[in-house]
């Protein structure tokens, strides 16, 4: 899914960039903590579809804080005053009149204080790994000790913006070795603060207390934290659940600190319940995707022509090039089937028809041949997986091509058809475990006009 | 004693579904004023971000408003009738807004958290 629009909202006179997605039938906030920058957010699978999902069943609104991302880069104005200020001027211009709070780390601080100080405007409040103290106090001794916060800063300024930086390993343990959310986290950290800037938010915030709001709060209150947060020590949310009157205290499985990583359907189960009363989103969320099978033709006796040792080095030259195309052509990786690859693209379904054209012509620059099989359908989400029908079909598109060929179920061609490419007309085929004959195409040739 | 009350402040801090009928939990929080102005002598004045439609009329406490809805504009009101006033120090602020209660202590009243607030003319209601 691609970002919504980005506006800007007026806080005195700094400029807040914000999002609003969604149509439910309540207002949520949410408050992603020390950094944002809310058009990168969307560019991570993981991310886009933990706030799709929120956005299921709210009006979703999000924005960067002064001092990062989109919004007005003044980390010297930057305090807990000027965020609840900044956080109601975006309500306001998103005419949001009452919203729910989630909160995420810092984020919690200042929606402790919106809650507190603001409960007209406030209808719920959702604290996720929320934080409402920084540093360590002889009565909130899990917390970090200021020399030990101040190595941890000088860590993560000394590799800030690197994709090789250690910082997801506490925040993200589950995928800290997956290169795509590394790219994507230190990009978004280089979109969001120079490491001087960073240095000033984090030592800004090293002082942050709203310990004193807690018992101030009215509205209903959900805290939930995940028993093994590598990054944030679970006592930081049983604290703000004993100090919260009535707060509802949910304890998850899993290690990971991002909420949108790990097992992110559990934490939007919850907070659907909390705010709506009941789970609609546990039916999986669906797309119209055009998905694409590619596989190596003759694997088994090319690999034994050429030897194990040869065949594997080829092989991750291979996986290289196909994962350098999808990039070019904003596929998305869904994984490897066998020597090959699942993926999917949103948007037209040209993109894919140019990536596996690219891809055919990477992989014979290897010596070698693939097939492809394309069907353009509605996919169910699961995770970062997709399942439903339409996979089914686009497998057994890629099961009728021959060495080289590029097919696809009619669908795809009925999308395109007009555009640059030429077709062959396969005739139609019954695919096994799909009711009907279809009828398929082969992409002959490359693109009349260059790609 | 004179107060100056931020209306909706004092409305929010009880979710008892006021949202679903905001005129009436404005219609409630004057009557619950006027019963605790009647028993103290206590002289009221509450302030909304707009004036309420139909208008609420009391004979024993205020009922002001902003002259347009806005943006912070019952704070602003709030603020212009303590600058306005001879004597900003005879007045408490109920508020739980730390921003409008800088304001108002800048301009030399006292403040009183909302909560708080709404306990205490609660209590007298019995």
């Amino acid at each position: 899914m691609s970002a919504p629009a980005t506006r800007y909202a007026l806080s005195g006179d700094v400029s807040i960039a914000y999002h609003v997605t969604g149509d439910g039938p309540l207002d949520l906030l949410f408050l992603p903590g020390w950094i944002s920058q809310i058009e990168h957010l969307w560019e991570s699978p993981a991310v886009s579809r933990f706030l799709q999902r929120l956005s299921l069943f709210s009006r979703l609104i999000l924005f960067d804080r002064r001092g990062t991302g989109l919004s007005e880069r003044i980390v010297e104005s930057q305090s807990l005053e000027t965020d609840v200020r900044d956080a109601l001027a975006v309500l306001d211009a998103a005419g949001s009149e009452r919203a729910a709070l989630l909160a995420y780390a810092q984020g919690g601080t200042v929606a402790a204080r919106l809650a507190a100080e603001h409960p007209q405007r406030v209808g719920a409040l959702v604290m996720y790994a929320a934080i409402t103290r920084m540093g360590w106090a002889p009565d909130y001794d899990w917390a970090l000790k200021p020399d030990e916060r101040e190595e941890l800063t000088e860590r993560n300024i000394a590799t800030w913006g690197d994709p090789a930086a250690p910082a997801l390993t506490l925040l993200a343990p589950s995928m800290a070795t997956d290169p795509g959310l590394g790219v994507w986290f230190a990009r978004m950290q280089r979109l969001a603060a120079s490491p001087a800037e960073a240095r000033m938010i984090f030592t800004r915030g090293a002082e942050l207390d709203v310990r004193d709001a807690l018992a101030d709060i009215t509205v209903p209150t959900l805290v939930l934290h995940r028993r093994e947060d590598t990054a944030w020590d679970v006592r930081h949310s049983l604290y703000i659940a004993e100090h919260v009157p009535g707060a509802r205290y949910v304890e998850l499985d899993g290690k990971d600190s991002f909420p949108f990583v790990g097992d992110s359907d559990a934490i939007v189960e919850e907070v659907e319940e909390f705010l709506t009363g009941g789970r609609t989103s546990s039916e999986p969320a669906r797309a119209l995707l055009t998905v694409m099978f590619t596989d190596i033709v003759d694997a088994t006796q090319t690999a034994a022509r050429i030897g194990d040792g040869r065949w594997r080095d080829l092989l991750a030259q291979h996986d290289i090039q196909v994962r350098v195309e999808l990039a070019r052509f904003a596929g998305r990786e869904v994984k490897t089937v066998g020597d090959g690859f699942l993926a999917v693209f949103d948007g037209p379904p040209s993109r894919g028809l140019r990536c596996a054209l690219a891809i055919r012509q990477a992989a014979r620059e290897l010596g070698i041949e693939v097939r492809v099989g394309m069907h353009t359908g509605e996919c169910e989400l699961i995770g970062e997986d997709v399942g439903g029908m339409a996979v089914h079909i686009a497998a057994r598109v890629l099961g009728l091509a021959g060495p080289g060929e590029i097919y696809m179920s009619g669908t795809v061609f009925g999308t395109v058809v007009g555009g640059p490419f030429s077709f062959e007309d396969m005739g139609s085929h019954e695919l096994k475990g799909v009711p009907g004959r279809w009828p398929v195409f082969s992409l002959s040739g490359g693109v009349e006009r260059g790609y | 004693m004179r107060w100056l009350v931020d209306g909706m402040n004092v409305i929010g801090t009880r979710p008892d579904a006021w949202w679903r009928d905001r005129h009436g939990a404005m219609v409630s929080l004057v009557g619950l004023l006027e019963q605790w102005a009647a028993h103290s002598g206590a002289d009221v004045t509450v302030v909304f971000e707009k004036p309420p439609r139909p208008p609420i009329r009391s004979t024993v406490v205020v009922v002001a408003a902003a002259p347009r809805a806005g943006r912070d504009s019952a704070d602003d009101e709030i603020v212009r009738l303590l600058l306005s006033d001879p004597e900003p120090g005879a007045i408490r602020v109920v508020t739980s807004d730390h921003w409008l209660g800088d304001r108002a202590r800048a301009a030399g009243a006292s403040v009183e958290p909302a909560s708080a607030f709404r306990s205490l003319i609660e209590t007298r209601e019995q």
